[in-house]
């Protein structure tokens, strides 16, 4: 593993600091699935030279309702997310994903902060000792865009010269509840939160602290559907979220998003529109399906990705 | 107590001894299911106590990393490792010029490369004093490459104006050739003929299978002043003893293989290991324990560069049908990708067609072509599993041109006849029992294969998008063979209890509980007063290395020869010493704990009173079994049959594996739990390997896409279904110890076409590949 030199953060404001007095060399850590395999693999050159650990900060690890809506620290674990009685039964679209992730020891680790800041799963990004110096890493080549694309990849365009995917299962679902995602800096929109390039419109001194998600509409369902190889560990080669209301008769409002076919999550308008005015059936779901896949551009080796995508936006609505 | 069955050898007239047949009736503690029969080192390991290889940790102990070359064909022009030998703790940095000739496999796989054939070769390793250091110092090492055209694809290798890697040619060795009856006029005559290509690599290049090993390798050697010893995680300990004594020019008795346990091997840790090489040689260098342990970055690099695969197969079929959906005759064109070691595959891909069908013609022809891809190997069995996918998918476009359901197509077709003359290529050979058709027979039934089938092109029912259907197949391998040396030692303790050992590793699979059972069976003692030791290469004698599914007959052979041996040594001592009345050792016989007198089974004496005896008079029994088996390989076939469920989203183009019925022809159960559990494992990985498993290149610069085992997709226990029945078939062998058979590497055989067929079964998707992922299968369909 590459060597860094470790900083306990006490509190977001300690963190911050750390960050900024070794600006351009420090991340921070949560449960460190995701970044630890960075540092194992020597997957890119700058990787940090010092992590600031953000477990050692009290109170961020919590599931919180109020009148407002559900507030989530963002070092919750997401094994605790799943299984959350209140998330399961309100929040179903966030439960179901943060179930569907990897596995029950990374659930145990990984929080919903690190899951909506993770870096991408391309394997060429990812690949050990970094062998591949691509556009994402300030080379001149995506290399995936002319080699082999057809799981971690996007069937939507890239972000600047780079097709990787967002790879995170929570990001659809907060995308679809039109969550706020809170940082040590600001609110943001989690629609807006996202960057295909930089991953999130974070700055390098800036921490989530809280994912925020207003009450869903009355009478409302929501779902998740992922599909990927294994049944487990796997990341989604495609996911869908909907949050639809009322669940029966006729629809006011509805929120497709997709997961892990474009740079950032999808969020589909024109799949909403396509069910607002109709109630819940094999026909509205197939319209929807369709809709939430329009426009796409897809890769010589993902083409699949567009029938399994429309295959979870159903499912999702059906469920 | 037993009847002996001697064979006489069809070619050397040898007498078989081992070809015990105990009376079924008679055995009291081979085979049993009772939950007594536990491991003998279940302990230790499931209390974490079990030591392995990578728990050796000694004093003054450092490390070795290698740099691994990111090109798949280059050769090293110029290495500069001052940076790396001057950081803090780098002890000392190696590069092809300080050991230009320590090889892990002739004619090209040196430790530190200089010409380098498939990516992440080493070309430099540093020793540090931590692990952290040595890769610190790895990323200061600069080399510059002279990058080469690479090869990937057997089809490009073949091709005319195809580079040649190296040699003159790309064809290795000149073509496999099996040529038997007149195929070629027999196909001619035929009603339909079938033809068929199934390719286990694909477009982008991936499909090539690896080991995966639970346990990453490990090891340690350490330079003690006079001898080399070697703690690593290995199947074949004398092997690495020898390799190690070779390459470091040191006579055998300066060398010692300490005991670890190993957490399986599957055929890569047979074979010689880069970084125990490297740690011998820098352990005698510097004088220091060396370590070297997979894991981190390094772990999957050194399978990238191993000679373990299951390499890309490019199969052609022709079968000969008559009106009556009789195989006719069966001629397969291979082409076979052999790596970057020049080793050969197709001929192993080939040869179950020998004696799998009826079919009276038979042509073969298998080429092995040179790629820049890891080396033509042995993960779990050497190239039958790949092959048997593709045969097994096959067979079934087969019957569905017959008509026949596909269950009464493989009952009319399979071979039956066991005994001379089952192989097509050596007709003269004796083999193997085929356990045909009552072990395919039993299968369908228990599956209920025939109610749930509704036809060709109909589903067994359809819920929504998701479709469910069953397949079926089954197939031989030559593997479980006799093999040698086979050596056993037992002492016999002066209270009645004894001590067993043979050179072969425990890998897991639990070798050591079935000759403790066998032993038992033999000796006529319980089980409890028989222990199996661990081998440590300077106290027990070479036996066979744990691999090619071969222990429990080629180790359990010399287990029944040295209880023999003992079992004289004692009725010698008892007769003499006037402990029992009887004249000659053949009057007697030993049963539950006792020596007693055939004639008269109530005269008897106890085992431990003339064990006792031979210590206080006459000197410590020891008893050795020691042979070499004149049978060949070949002479052997073992078969393995499944039927599966699976249930396709149509949608999405996942597969859920709802059961599996797997029935392993297992000539007779030493060890129950063991044997279960290794068909389950074989089972799992086959399943794995028609569904998920597959290393990937990069088709523009050859590196490899997913040496890490997140993209190299192994079975998760969430891909199993909950109903998984398996079988031991029972079909005692008369040239096995006991009547056993090798089971491990056949039980991967026939699950994964079992489940290609039936996902065809369940949807339409005829997917002529391994790696059935949701992309193929909805390009299948039409819908990408
Ligand atoms: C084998 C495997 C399978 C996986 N499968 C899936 C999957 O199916 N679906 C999926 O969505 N993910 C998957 N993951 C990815 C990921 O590791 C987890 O989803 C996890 O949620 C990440 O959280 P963490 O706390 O461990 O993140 P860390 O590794 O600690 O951090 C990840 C990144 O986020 C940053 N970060 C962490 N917390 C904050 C914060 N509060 N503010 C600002 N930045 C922060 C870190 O600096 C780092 O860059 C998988 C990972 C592995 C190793």
């Amino acid at each position: 593993m590459k060597q860094f030199k470790h900083i306990n953060a006490t509190s977001v404001a300690e963190a911050t600091s750390a960050l900024q007095d070794n600006a351009g060399v420090a991340k921070v850590i949560a449960g460190g699935t995701d970044l630890l395999g960075e540092m194992i693999y020597w997957s890119r050159p700058n990787l940090p030279e010092y992590i600031v650990d953000l477990k050692t900060i009290p109170d961020m690890e919590y599931i919180n309702e109020d009148s407002s809506g559900l507030k989530i620290g963002a070092l919750t674990k997401l094994h605790d997310i799943a299984a959350s009685s209140v998330v399961q039964t309100k929040y179903a679209a966030l439960a179901q994903a943060a179930s569907k992730v990897a596995s029950w020891q990374i659930r145990h680790m990984g929080t919903i902060g690190g899951n909506i800041c993770q870096e991408v799963r391309c394997w060429y990004f990812r690949s050990s000792s970094n062998k591949f110096y691509c556009f994402r890493k300030g080379g001149l080549l995506c290399q995936a865009l002319l080699g082999d694309h057809r799981y971690q990849h996007s069937i939507f365009g890239g972000a600047g010269g780079c097709v990787a995917v967002n790879p995170s299962d929570t990001a659809p679902a907060l995308v679809a509840f039109d969550a706020t995602i809170k940082t040590s800096k600001k609110s943001i929109n989690a629609e807006a939160f996202f960057d295909g390039f930089t991953n999130t419109v974070l700055d390098d001194d800036e921490i989530v602290t809280e994912i925020q998600i207003p009450t869903p509409p009355a009478g409302s369902k929501s779902a998740f559907a992922k599909a990927s190889i294994r049944r487990a560990i796997d990341f989604a080669l495609a996911s869908a979220a909907v949050v639809i209301a009322p669940a029966t008769g006729s629809i006011t409002s509805a929120r497709v998003v997709l997961g892990s076919v474009a740079p950032t999550p999808r969020l589909v308008t024109g799949a909403g529109d396509a069910l607002i005015g109709n109630s819940v059936s094999e026909a509205t779901a197939t319209a929807a399906a369709d809709a939430a896949l329009a426009g796409n551009t897809l890769l010589i080796y993902n083409k699949y990705k567009v029938a399994m995508a429309k295959g979870l936006v159903k499912k999702a609505i059906l469920s | 107590m037993y009847e002996e069955h001697f064979h006489e050898d069809p070619f050397t007239g040898e007498i078989y001894p081992h070809s015990i047949h105990h009376n079924e009736a008679t055995l009291k503690y081979m085979g049993l299911s009772t939950p007594d029969q536990t491991r003998v080192d279940a302990g230790l390991k499931v209390r974490g106590q079990a030591r392995f290889a990578n728990d050796i940790l000694l004093n003054d102990i450092c490390y070795v990393k290698f740099l691994r070359c990111p090109h798949s064909h280059a050769e090293v022009t110029s290495i500069d490792t001052s940076a790396a030998a001057a950081l803090p703790g780098v002890i000392k940095v190696y590069t092809n010029d300080d050991v230009p000739t320590l090889i892990a496999r002739p004619p090209n796989h040196f430790v530190l490369q200089k010409v380098i054939y498939n990516d992440a070769q080493p070309v430099a390793a540093v020793v540090a004093e931590e692990e952290d250091i040595c890769e610190e110092a790895i990323s200061l090492i600069n080399v510059t490459y002279d990058v080469r055209p690479f090869i990937l694809h057997v089809e490009d290798s073949m091709a005319p104006n195809a580079p040649i890697i190296f040699g003159d040619t790309n064809e290795v060795g000149s073509p496999f050739i099996v040529d038997v009856g007149d195929t070629q006029g027999a196909l001619a005559a035929a009603a339909q003929v079938v033809e068929v290509k199934c390719d286990t690599v694909t477009r982008p290049w991936s499909g090539d299978r690896h080991t995966a090993s639970i346990e990453c390798e490990s090891v340690t050697c350490m330079w003690d002043g006079h001898r080399m010893n070697i703690w690593t995680s290995t199947q074949n300990p004398h092997g690495q003893h020898r390799t190690v004594a070779a390459q470091l020019d040191l006579p055998y008795n300066r060398v010692v293989h300490h005991h670890t346990f190993a957490g399986v091997g599957f055929g890569s840790k047979g074979i010689p290991n880069k970084g125990m090489l490297m740690c011998a040689y820098a352990s005698r260098d510097l004088n220091r324990p060396v370590k070297h342990q997979g894991g981190s970055n390094d772990e999957t690099s050194e399978m990238v560069d191993s000679r373990s695969t299951q390499s890309g197969q490019h199969h052609q079929y022709k079968f000969g049908l008559d009106a009556g959906g009789n195989i006719t005759a069966i001629s397969n064109i291979l082409n076979q990708a052999s790596g970057s070691f020049g080793g050969r595959g197709s001929t192993d891909a080939s040869r179950g067609l020998n004696y799998m069908f009826k079919n009276p013609n038979l042509y073969l022809e298998g080429h092995d072509w040179v790629t820049n891809t890891a080396g033509a190997g042995v993960p779990r069995c050497v190239q039958h599993p790949m092959a048997q996918h593709c045969l097994g998918m096959a067979i079934d476009v087969a019957a569905e041109a017959s008509g026949l359901n596909p269950a009464d197509f493989l009952l009319k077709n399979v071979g039956t006849t066991g005994g001379v003359g089952v192989n097509k290529e050596h007709p003269e050979w004796e083999m193997d029992g085929n356990p045909n058709p009552g072990m395919l027979q039993k299968l369908i039934q228990d599956s209920g294969f025939n109610s749930k089938w509704k036809g060709w092109t109909t589903p067994v029912s359809v819920n929504g998008s998701k479709k469910r259907g069953i397949g079926i197949s089954a197939g031989a391998c030559r593997h479980g063979y006799l093999a040698n040396p086979e050596t056993c030692h037992i002492f016999v303790n002066p209270d009645g209890t004894f001590q067993l050992s043979t050179g072969s590793q425990d890998v897991g699979g639990g070798n050591r509980t079935a000759f403790k059972l066998m032993a038992a069976e033999e000796l006529g003692v319980t089980p409890d007063r028989v222990t199996v030791s661990t081998y440590e290469t300077d106290q027990v004698q070479e036996s066979v290395g744990t691999g090619g599914s071969r222990v429990t007959r080629g180790s359990g052979t010399a287990v029944i020869l040295a209880c023999r041996d003992v079992k004289e040594q004692l009725f010698i001592t008892a007769i003499d010493d006037g402990l029992i009345e009887a004249n000659l050792p053949t009057d007697l016989e030993m049963a539950d704990n006792l020596i007693y007198v055939k004639a008269s089974p109530g005269t008897t004496v106890a085992v431990e009173k003339v064990a006792n005896r031979a210590r206080n008079v006459h000197g410590m029994i020891i008893g050795t079994g020691s042979h070499h088996t004149k049978r060949i390989n070949w002479m052997h076939q073992s078969w393995n049959e499944a039927v599966t469920e699976v249930e396709v989203d149509t949608d999405t183009g996942e597969v859920t594996v709802l059961g599996i019925w797997a029935s392993q022809d297992i000539g007779r159960t030493a060890w129950h739990i063991g044997a279960v559990n290794q068909v389950y494992g074989g089972t799992t990985m086959s399943v794995g390997k028609g569904l998920f498993e597959g290393m990937t290149k990069d088709e523009n610069t050859g590196i490899s896409l997913n040496p890490n085992y997140l993209d190299y997709k192994l079975m998760t226990h969430a891909d199993i279904p909950a109903e998984y029945n398996i079988d031991l078939y029972e079909n005692p062998d008369d040239w096995g110890p006991m009547g056993v058979k090798g089971i491990a590497e056949p039980a991967c055989l026939s699950p994964s076409p079992a489940i290609a067929n039936a996902i065809y079964n369940a949807c339409g998707a005829r997917v002529l590949s391994t790696m059935i992922t949701p992309d193929k299968i909805l390009a299948a369909l039409g819908k990408a």
